[in-house]
């Protein structure tokens, strides 16, 4: 017990030892201390993302007030309603009063339901079922009527003369106003087009774009590409070790996005994605020691001894890197449209916001270092672009899936003048998620 | 410059006081902080974040005792909570028990300085806290338990094997013929390692 006691006076001086302290550590603290600011990094990110959901709030705003143009013309049609006296009609309804109010409503949810979704036969008569489906004065046998006039193949001669575009549309569903509601049938002339007023409604597969803005869901995978190159050619060596020596695995990504279709079927998009790409490097020392501790146990499962012996040999580290980027990324393409699935090709460039690196790496005399707290990676990376082709699919009237394989770019090296290798990378990324149609 | 007036200046937000203040200290604590640390990575990220929080609860420090002493106070407190984390138990696995190579390296002759500093790192962690904290710093069982949340007793009995561990292999080191038993690190890397940037 003595000689325990004694082994303290071994160590007793190390109380008022001195280290000398390495260079880079007061950088590091004076960058955490007085550098940007998490809290700043952060409002600009929040920033980011409410510019983004404005933009698609004024958007979505603006679609509702285009929809509101149409409502003159409907008002126009409703406004006779009053003044004349109603004609009964064939099945019971409520009354005339409050049916003119619920007809007017059910109209006018008929036409704007009919620009947010794609113009596909199929989906305009679920759009048509709903409006009927949702006023309770049509009562039960006024919907199969309807719904029998909506889905009736269309008259190509009538549909010829009609006027092009959304005139044509709100023109159309005006002249089929007494056709949806029986009651008011002895009011109106007689249209003499059919329903529906596309010719391209019959079952062809061209398809009309409904001009449409959207949001998206989305998450995947990413597998990155590191590149490596020497700041002075008496690097080349270290570029070519990093580039042998790291390889990337597969990351994650996920993201929320805003985008716009235009009827011609050009789209564009807006949002914040977070990508966090991994890379692994191995690290060999050709001579270490390893310590092995071997507890020995009794049959009951108590310590009773303890071995500690040590071996030479190599050292094999196995470190993991993440890099992680939020970005904006904004970008444009064409839609082409099928009666269920779209496709789209888009291209795009994404700001970025924040670059962050956690893990760590060898330095020059071979100790291993964490990355944290040390200026060698950049806080922003610039810009980055990409390319990407999205498959998508309707479930319903305003939900769809898609899946989007994207290639992107980041020419801007990551690294910062205290490395001797410009880091760059290219992602290959795979984004899955929902949309929903406003 | 005296402590106390560059304290004030610290306080009035000049960089240049907390830079002469980082350089005054920052030799004494990371020494403290390669104790409590298992390799020389961890001793640097501790004495960051020690001196960040120092810096950050300068207004609080009030001049009745050392500021060296309190400083001493957060960095242990720092080093304590980084033991305690479960990542860094995590980590205790195979070679993770050694510290760096480079370290290790530099413990050549028997109870050397750096021999000695290597043979605190590697004590096990609850060892290594126990150890530091009774033998070098000076604190009592009953303050230790208080610090780390264990017993009294379990901080007596982590003493006994930690100076056990510590008398069998100072006693291998002083004594020739037993190489298993003698922590004899690995040489100096060659220039034929490879070097990974930076």
């Amino acid at each position: 017990m003595k000689d325990d006691r004694n082994v303290d006076a071994h160590f007793k001086h190390f109380r008022d030892a001195e280290a000398k302290t390495p260079m880079h550590l007061w950088p590091a603290i004076a960058r955490r201390m007085w550098g940007p600011s998490r809290h700043r990094r952060y409002l600009l990110l929040w920033l980011a993302g409410a510019l983004v959901l404005a933009g698609g709030l004024a958007n979505y705003a603006g679609r509702n007030g285009r929809k509101l143009s149409i409502h003159p013309m409907v008002k126009d049609a409703a406004s006779i309603v009053p003044v004349a006296p109603a004609a009964k009609p064939k099945t019971p309804v409520a009354s005339s009063a409050s049916a003119e109010m619920v007809v007017v409503s059910g109209v006018e949810r008929a036409q704007a339901l009919q620009p947010a979704v794609p113009a596909t036969h199929r989906r305009r008569t679920i759009a048509a079922k709903k409006a009927a489906a949702v006023s309770p004065v049509h009562g039960s046998s006024t919907v199969p009527e309807a719904d029998a006039r909506i889905t009736a193949p269309p008259d190509r001669s009538a549909a010829a003369q009609q006027p092009k575009g959304r005139r044509r549309v709100a023109h159309s569903t005006l002249a089929s106003l007494p056709r949806l509601v029986p009651h008011l049938a002895g009011q109106q002339p007689e249209p003499s087009v059919q329903w529906p007023p596309e010719a391209s409604c019959s079952g062809t597969r061209k398809i009309h774009i409904p001009a449409a803005a959207y949001l998206e869901l989305y998450a995947g995978g990413t597998k990155a590409e590191m590149f490596f190159e020497p700041k002075a050619p008496e690097y080349k060596a270290l570029a070519r070790l990093r580039d042998s020596t790291e390889r990337a695995e597969w990351g994650s990504l996920a993201g929320i996005r805003l985008g716009y279709t235009h009827k011609s079927g050009l789209s564009a998009r807006a949002g914040l994605m977070v990508q966090r790409m991994r890379a692994v490097f191995d690290y060999t020392i050709a001579q270490d020691e390893k310590m092995i501790i071997t507890i020995h146990r009794d049959d009951s499962g108590n310590i009773i001894g303890r071995d500690t012996t040590y071996e030479r040999g190599m050292r094999h580290l196995h470190i993991h890197n993440k890099y992680t980027t939020v970005d904006v990324p904004l970008s444009i393409g064409y839609i082409s449209s099928g009666k269920q699935v779209q496709l789209g090709l888009f291209v795009g460039a994404a700001l970025n916001m924040k670059f962050d690196v956690r893990g760590k790496y060898v330095d020059a005399i071979g100790t291993i270092r964490s990355l944290d707290g040390q200026a060698l990676y950049k806080n922003r990376i610039g810009v980055s672009f990409f390319g990407a082709v999205q498959a998508h699919y309707f479930l319903a009237d305003r939900w769809g899936v898609f899946v989007e394989p994207q290639l992107r770019f980041f020419p801007s090296d990551f690294s910062t003048a205290l490395q001797n290798t410009r880091h760059k990378a290219a992602t290959f990324n795979v984004l899955g998620g929902l949309r929903y149609v406003f | 410059m005296d402590e106390s007036r560059l304290i004030r200046e610290c306080l009035a937000n000049r960089k240049g006081a907390y830079k002469e203040l980082f350089r005054r200290y920052s030799g004494k604590m990371l020494a403290l902080c390669r104790r409590y640390a298992r390799h020389e990575m961890e001793a640097e990220d501790m004495l960051q974040d020690a001196f960040i929080k120092a810096f950050d609860n300068l207004k609080h420090f009030r001049a009745t005792g050392s500021f060296e002493g309190w400083l001493r106070r957060i960095t242990i407190n720092t080093a304590i909570k980084y033991c305690q984390r479960k990542s860094f138990s995590k980590e205790l696995t195979g070679y993770e028990h050694l510290p760096d190579a480079g370290q290790a390296a530099k413990a050549g002759d028997a109870l050397s300085e750096e021999f000695l500093m290597y043979l605190i790192q590697s004590l096990p962690d609850g060892y290594r806290l126990v150890f530091n904290l009774y033998a070098i710093e000076g604190y009592s069982h009953e303050e230790i338990a208080a610090m780390l949340g264990i017993s009294a007793s379990t901080s007596r009995s982590q003493l006994v094997k930690a100076r056990r561990m510590l008398q069998m292999r100072i006693h291998a080191a002083e004594t020739p013929g037993k190489p298993h038993e003698k922590t004899k690190p690995a040489p100096p890397l060659g220039d034929d390692t490879p070097v990974k940037a930076p």
